[in-house]
């Protein structure tokens, strides 16, 4: 069985100038990007954000040592480092709304109610803390590797895993206040 | 509501979510840097005859070059500090817009106004006198959103003869500006300056969606090259900075 190429080896064949490692990255992880810096940064065009992201890791890919972080991590540390700086420049909004129509309740096909769904973006909005916030959702990116996240954050293991616990349990709260079972 | 309940809606909203971002793809001008890294066959041989070439070449410029002869334009970089005001027209990429028939290129200028520390957008069209005056600090550059993938090619002239080619350039190879999103000219962070010597700078924009490979042409004048292009349905857009 063939093994897929891991992360950091794309990230060798994207610094020795192979194109498709670039178009693979994207292809993995361009939309949990623009999920992170629409819910968890509040920038308002998350796109534009993404393209700026890859750019920033097309110019440092000579320098990124697999030793020093995980590709993940040091992706979404670049993400959220570029959000900071474009949400700043923009008037704070909320986080941006995909269109409902194109998350349509398609009967059984639907992975989430609608109302689950909005359920969970309001109860993402509610959560006070920037840090909670972006740690929350980095725990379901970063399949609950709380090393990786706190490398997201620049914070230490211990604090990512306080504030993942602290958002959970807001969350749960929330959701249950909102109905969602 | 417990932990893995929570978990499950969860796993399902990241789903759900990414489902419907739009796809995303890398731009041409990405592709093009990363393609730029690869080593080429006899690299070192290479480097070394373009080593030899480049002292030979500076060895006759310095013979025989007129004293005094400097570009038009100089490229470098500028580390301006993060939240630097930005007046003026800036470009957006418009959202769910569709095929147009036939290229269009919207163009904003943005200047760099060392003293006050501002960038300054104008429209090349319809330039604000104000702002397309430039102090010995200040800089320029071009901002571009083409309706569809175009060859671009940006002069800059001080006289019909004297003239430099600002893209592409050594530093941005590639010739073709990509659709749908802005692009900037020179690449960020660097920014065009003017030559010293006080006067008028007039900058031409062709976008065409076919190449532009005739403006290499050695028959006629570049002007006369530009308005064949034009009649065959290059975009062209031309304006005047002028130095103070």
């Amino acid at each position: 069985m063939k093994t897929a190429t891991s992360d950091e080896q794309l990230m060798v064949q994207l610094a020795a100038g192979q194109s498709q490692a670039l178009d693979e990255l994207y292809r993995r992880y361009s939309a949990k990007l623009c999920l992170f810096c629409s819910k968890a940064m509040y920038v308002s065009n998350p796109e534009d954000a993404v393209h700026d992201i890859f750019m920033r890791v097309i110019e440092a890919a000579s320098q990124f040592r697999q030793s020093d972080a995980s590709f993940r991590a040091w992706v979404f540390q670049i993400a959220r480092n570029r959000c900071i700086d474009l949400a700043r420049r923009q008037k704070r909004v909320k986080a941006v709304a995909l269109d409902p129509q194109d998350l349509a309740d398609d009967g059984p096909n639907a992975v989430l109610r609608m109302d689950v769904l909005e359920a969970v973006n309001g109860c993402i909005e509610e959560l006070p803390d920037d840090d909670e916030r972006q740690a929350f959702v980095l725990f379901y990116m970063h399949d609950k590797v709380y090393r990786e996240i706190g490398e997201s954050l620049g914070k230490s293991t211990t604090m990512a895993h306080k504030r993942v616990s602290a958002a959970r349990e807001r969350m749960k709260r929330c959701l249950e206040r909102k109905g969602v079972a | 509501m417990d932990d893995d309940r929570l978990d499950a809606i969860m796993e399902d909203w990241v789903a759900q979510q990414c489902g419907a971002v739009p796809e995303l793809q890398p731009t041409l001008e990405m592709r093009g840097l990363v393609t730029a890294r690869r080593p080429r066959r006899g690299w070192w041989f290479g480097v070394g005859l373009a080593a030899a070439g480049l002292i030979a070449a500076l060895w006759l410029v310095r013979e025989w070059l007129p004293a005094g002869s400097e570009p038009n334009v100089a490229t470098r970089q500028l580390a301006l500090g993060r939240g630097i005001e930005v007046r003026g027209p800036r470009l957006r990429v418009p959202k769910g817009s569709g095929r147009e028939k036939g290229l269009s290129l919207k163009l904003v200028g943005q200047v760099y106004a060392a003293e006050s520390q501002v960038i300054i957008g104008f429209d090349p069209r319809a330039p604000d006198a104000a702002v397309v005056v430039l102090a010995p600090e200040d800089a320029y550059r071009l901002t571009l959103l083409p309706s569809g993938d175009a060859f671009v090619r940006v002069y800059q002239l001080r006289g019909e003869q004297d003239f430099e080619q600002l893209f592409p350039s050594p530093e941005n190879a590639a010739d073709t500006v990509p659709a749908g999103r802005v692009s900037y000219l020179p690449a960020r962070p660097s920014w065009f300056f003017l030559r010293e010597e006080r006067g008028e700078e007039r900058v031409i924009v062709i976008a065409s969606t076919r190449p532009l490979s005739s403006l290499d042409d050695p028959g006629g004048t570049l002007l006369e090259r530009v308005e064949e292009q034009r009649g065959a349905g290059a975009v062209v857009v031309d304006f005047v900075l002028t130095r103070r």
